[in-house]
């Protein structure tokens, strides 16, 4: 208890003006300055889902497919599926040994998601996570479908 | 008056809950909200040096946006971020050991006239404080103006309880006699 506050206050410092604006805008500099938390969730979710996303895309990078020939044409021939494109899949006859692959694709796929999705919990409004996500749910699709067919 | 004081209390707490998610544009409002009364504050902590000035509310911002998680939203969030701004400012003047002289200067040598230019009614104002030493001037501004306790001022400065209550007496004993 301050027994100085009230008696003795000075009515005077009311009428201080307490307000100064600086001469100029500040918030450039603090906003480059701050550690940002976002950013932060943002680059972890981005690590997670590059990561996830590049080894998908190898692993179906080094997957052979027989590309779909239609009837009287040219026969059927191996593709090397690059990163980015998306391999014809129906009716497309996959190598024995590419089985294992796919199982191996799979799981990259599964742990992608998981991946994906935690990070999405962290930034829920970050659109290219959800853009990633979808990929990664459309190429785990392809790679069931290439499953199916070297059964 | 009192229900605008609860929407602005409730608006900034909703933006520093916003802000401590990591909402920087939440953040951003709050510093276009409150950046005039606390480089006011810096200002007058700085002796008006107005580049140190801006560059310790630069330092407050930063440091608010780390401790947000710990603002409560028990106090106002100007009550939090005045006293973060305090202790920043008033936290490094004592580490540097460039923290005030509590010498009792006596009156006589006090200064006449040696205040910056100000302007309209608070010129009279402005200028008695200026004549402050700093040491009065501090603790008159902290205790009067911000609402410390001795107490709290004392952990400030490094200075004793006993000390900032006479200075606080000495300030208010010459403002007055200079402002009558």
């Amino acid at each position: 208890m301050n027994e100085d506050r009230d008696e003795d206050r000075l009515p005077a410092l009311r009428g201080l003006r307490l307000d100064a604006e600086p001469q100029c805008d500040l918030w450039p500099e603090i906003a480059m300055r701050l550690p940002s938390r976002r950013r932060q969730g943002l680059r972890a979710g981005l690590g997670l889902a590059m990561a996830a996303g590049l080894t998908l895309a190898l692993g179906l990078g080094f997957l052979p497919v027989a590309q779909r020939q239609p009837e009287g044409s040219l026969p059927a021939q191996t593709l090397i599926v690059s990163p980015g494109t998306t391999a014809p899949l129906a009716g497309a006859p996959v190598l024995g040994q590419s089985r294992a692959l796919i199982k191996a694709n799979l799981q990259i796929a599964r742990s992608s998601r998981q991946q994906l999705r935690q990070a999405l919990q962290q930034d829920p409004d970050a659109e290219f996570l959800q853009r990633l996500l979808q990929r990664t749910e459309e190429h785990d699709a392809q790679l069931h479908e290439l499953l199916r067919e070297a059964s | 008056m009192e229900a605008a004081a609860g929407q602005v209390m409730d608006a900034d707490q909703a933006l520093a809950v916003a802000a401590a998610a990591g909402d920087a544009r939440a953040f951003e409002q709050l510093y276009r909200r409150h950046v005039g009364r606390v480089h006011g504050l810096c200002v007058r902590l700085c002796e008006g040096d107005r580049a140190k000035a801006e560059q310790y509310t630069q330092d407050v911002f930063v440091r608010a946006w780390e401790k947000l998680a710990s603002f409560r939203g028990e106090a106002q969030f100007s009550t939090w971020l005045h006293r973060l701004a305090v202790n920043l400012v008033l936290g490094e003047y004592r580490l540097l050991k460039r923290w005030i002289s509590f010498e009792d200067v006596p009156d006589e040598q006090l200064p006449q006239q040696d205040a910056p230019a100000a302007a309209g009614e608070h010129a009279d104002l402005e200028r008695a404080l200026a004549r402050l030493p700093k040491g009065a001037r501090t603790v008159l501004l902290l205790f009067d103006v911000e609402g410390y306790g001795h107490e709290e001022i004392a952990a400030l400065t490094g200075i004793a309880v006993g000390t900032s209550k006479a200075q606080l007496h000495r300030a208010r004993r010459l403002m007055k006699e200079w402002l009558s």
